[in-house]
């Protein structure tokens, strides 16, 4: 009970310790309002996909793994959602990593009160680049296949039975993939999250972090959960408005989808990422502070 | 990084005001949406909302009078004044249609099928059927006019005339053998061999349907693929004619002839299950 109690009061602490950071310390969000930008022209440019002079180039690749359908309206709204994921997945791995490496960087010197140096944050993060695109692709990788390797499963089961543990295939595709997807991401998340930290701040190898982050998150399994867990919970209504896309172009009009994808992008990388990214560096410098690590 | 955000902004411009196909069909998509409204719900829309979306497919069919979705618009014209019942205008509209789309036959063929469906539904079968028989006749190999023998008997059993719909299948398998005589060989004869073995089914003479499906699966051996039809028969013979050995033969040809087949699997789960010991 009372190393719940105690969990939870740490939880509570860093993120008060975060939102303080964030809001006296506007500099941080700088490197997740690049990826915010980076992720919203790429989301332009797939919009901009089934017309001229972008359809000559993204076209055929679309009709080759896709269908024609997708380049006409309004299907290709139903893809864009697909693709706007997918290269949010690219994006994160091959700028993302280096982004947030800056970022924790930055957090490192405003709670030692260093001042900000924004080259020297980049430079910092650049140098240990591929370790950075390593994390970040492990866990893209198996928040990705791991997606994938649930619809396969649960379609396999579908094609045979009718109904799993009572429930039909439209809930376990719907809510129920959601909710584990959820699961899962969060899960993948806490197992990785202070790996970047360690990279950047302890100086660590990429191997060597990855199992000082396991052992973190062992020592820090409720904080963790709850600092990541809460701020994700924010998507959760752009999930659920991405899993009615069909629905919402009858019931309203297509680009509705767009503009639900570019208030996804915005709550994840001005919102989600700053909360988290701040939060677990704050608590991972707190605790090293206080001896405890 | 300001000339890159510059280019992207005037990329979007271009291609966000340009009149592209996609534009087109974003256009006919409003359009469509506007039509559902009187389409969903005839009665309850009133006159004047008729006229301004006849008025709006107008505008659009006259701004881009050769593509593909103003002949969609046409027709959905002819559809708004026929669920409004109004039968004449709906004619009107599709016969106006004809110096346009008169040279392709399967456009002439949906105008004419279009025109009987407006008497269909004003409940003039007569004049109707007039249209319909005239598809057959003059438009026989265009997807509608292929279609059209069955669609008139399933109009007989519809509406409870169980002696005629008779007739007219008897009558559709001699305009398909014609058909298969007139194309031997062909995808032509291909297909209206299926239309048989389909109207011998619809009259429940299942004997006579699985010995066309034979002649197809014959005649059409390496030449195109048959595992769904093999399929198709094997499950005939099982289901209607009792006949076991004989679907075991055609889903062991199917697993042999098409390995990599979608129904191979299907095929091999009927096979174990028939092996099995009967309880």
């Amino acid at each position: 009970m009372s190393l719940q109690i105690s969990s939870l009061a740490t939880t509570k602490k860093a993120f008060k310790e975060s939102w303080l950071a964030l809001k006296n310390n506007r500099v941080i969000f700088i490197p997740f309002l690049i990826f915010a930008i980076v992720d919203l022209i790429s989301l332009f440019v797939l919009f901009l996909a089934p017309r001229m002079p972008l359809r000559l180039a993204l076209g055929p690749i679309i009709r080759t793994i896709w269908n024609e359908t997708f380049l006409h309206y309004p299907a290709n709204f139903i893809l864009l959602q697909k693709l706007s994921f997918l290269s949010r997945l690219a994006l994160s791995v091959l700028i993302g990593s280096l982004l947030t490496g800056m970022a924790v960087s930055i957090i490192q010197s405003t709670f030692y009160k260093r001042p900000v140096e924004l080259k020297k944050s980049f430079v910092s993060a650049l140098k240990i680049y591929f370790s950075l695109f390593l994390v970040t692709l492990i866990v893209t990788g198996l928040f990705y296949f791991t997606g994938k390797a649930m619809s396969f499963v649960l379609a396999k089961y579908f094609s045979r039975h009718a109904r799993l543990l009572f429930i039909g295939a439209r809930v376990w595709f719907g809510p129920i993939s959601m909710a584990l997807n959820f699961l899962v991401a969060l899960f993948i998340q806490s197992c990785f999250v202070y790996a970047i930290p360690v990279l950047i701040i302890e100086k660590m190898k990429f191997k060597k972090a990855i199992a000082r982050s396991f052992v973190l998150l062992k020592k820090l399994f409720i904080p963790t959960i709850l600092l990541i867990g809460l701020p994700m919970l924010l998507y959760i209504p752009i999930i659920v408005m991405e899993y009615n896309t069909v629905f919402l172009i009858e019931k309203f009009i297509p680009e509705i989808i767009l503009v639900i994808l570019m208030i996804g992008i915005i709550i994840n990388s001005l919102v989600i990422d700053p909360l988290i990214t701040a939060a677990t560096t704050l608590l991972y410098l707190k605790k090293k502070e206080e001896g405890q690590l | 990084m300001k000339k890159t955000l510059l280019l992207l902004l005037a990329l979007v411009f271009i291609t966000g005001c340009a009149d592209d196909q996609y534009a087109i069909e974003r256009r006919y998509w409003f359009l469509k949406k506007q039509a559902e409204k009187i389409l969903n719900n005839p009665e309850a829309s009133p006159p004047r909302e008729l006229e301004t979306i006849v008025a709006n497919h107008y505008r659009f069919i006259k701004k881009y009078p050769n593509n593909i979705l103003s002949l969609r618009a046409n027709f959905d014209i002819a559809s708004l004044y026929t669920v409004k019942k109004e039968f004449e205008k709906a004619r009107e509209h599709l016969n106006a249609m004809r110096p346009q789309y008169g040279t392709n036959p399967a456009i002439s063929a949906d105008i004419t099928t279009a025109i009987g469906s407006t008497y269909e539904i004003e409940e003039k079968w007569p004049q109707a059927l007039e249209q319909y028989n005239k598809v057959i006749k003059e438009y026989p190999l265009t997807p509608t006019g292929f279609s059209m023998p069955v669609y008139i008997a399933k109009y007989y059993e519809r509406t409870y005339q169980p002696d005629r719909a008779i007739a007219v299948y008897h009558q559709a398998i001699g305009h398909y053998q014609g058909l298969i005589d007139k194309h031997p060989g062909t995808p032509v004869a291909l297909n209206a061999g299926l239309m048989i073995a389909d109207c011998y089914g619809s009259l429940a003479d299942w004997s006579n349907a699985a010995k066309t499906l034979e002649g197809i699966l014959n005649d059409y051996k390496d030449k195109v693929n048959l595992d769904a039809l093999m399929m198709n028969t094997a499950l005939l013979y099982l289901g209607q004619l009792k006949d076991e050995f004989r679907a075991k033969e055609l889903l062991q040809t199917l697993i042999k002839d098409y390995p990599k087949s979608r129904y191979s699997g299907t095929a091999k789960a009927i096979l174990k299950k028939l092996s099995k010991p009967q309880e």
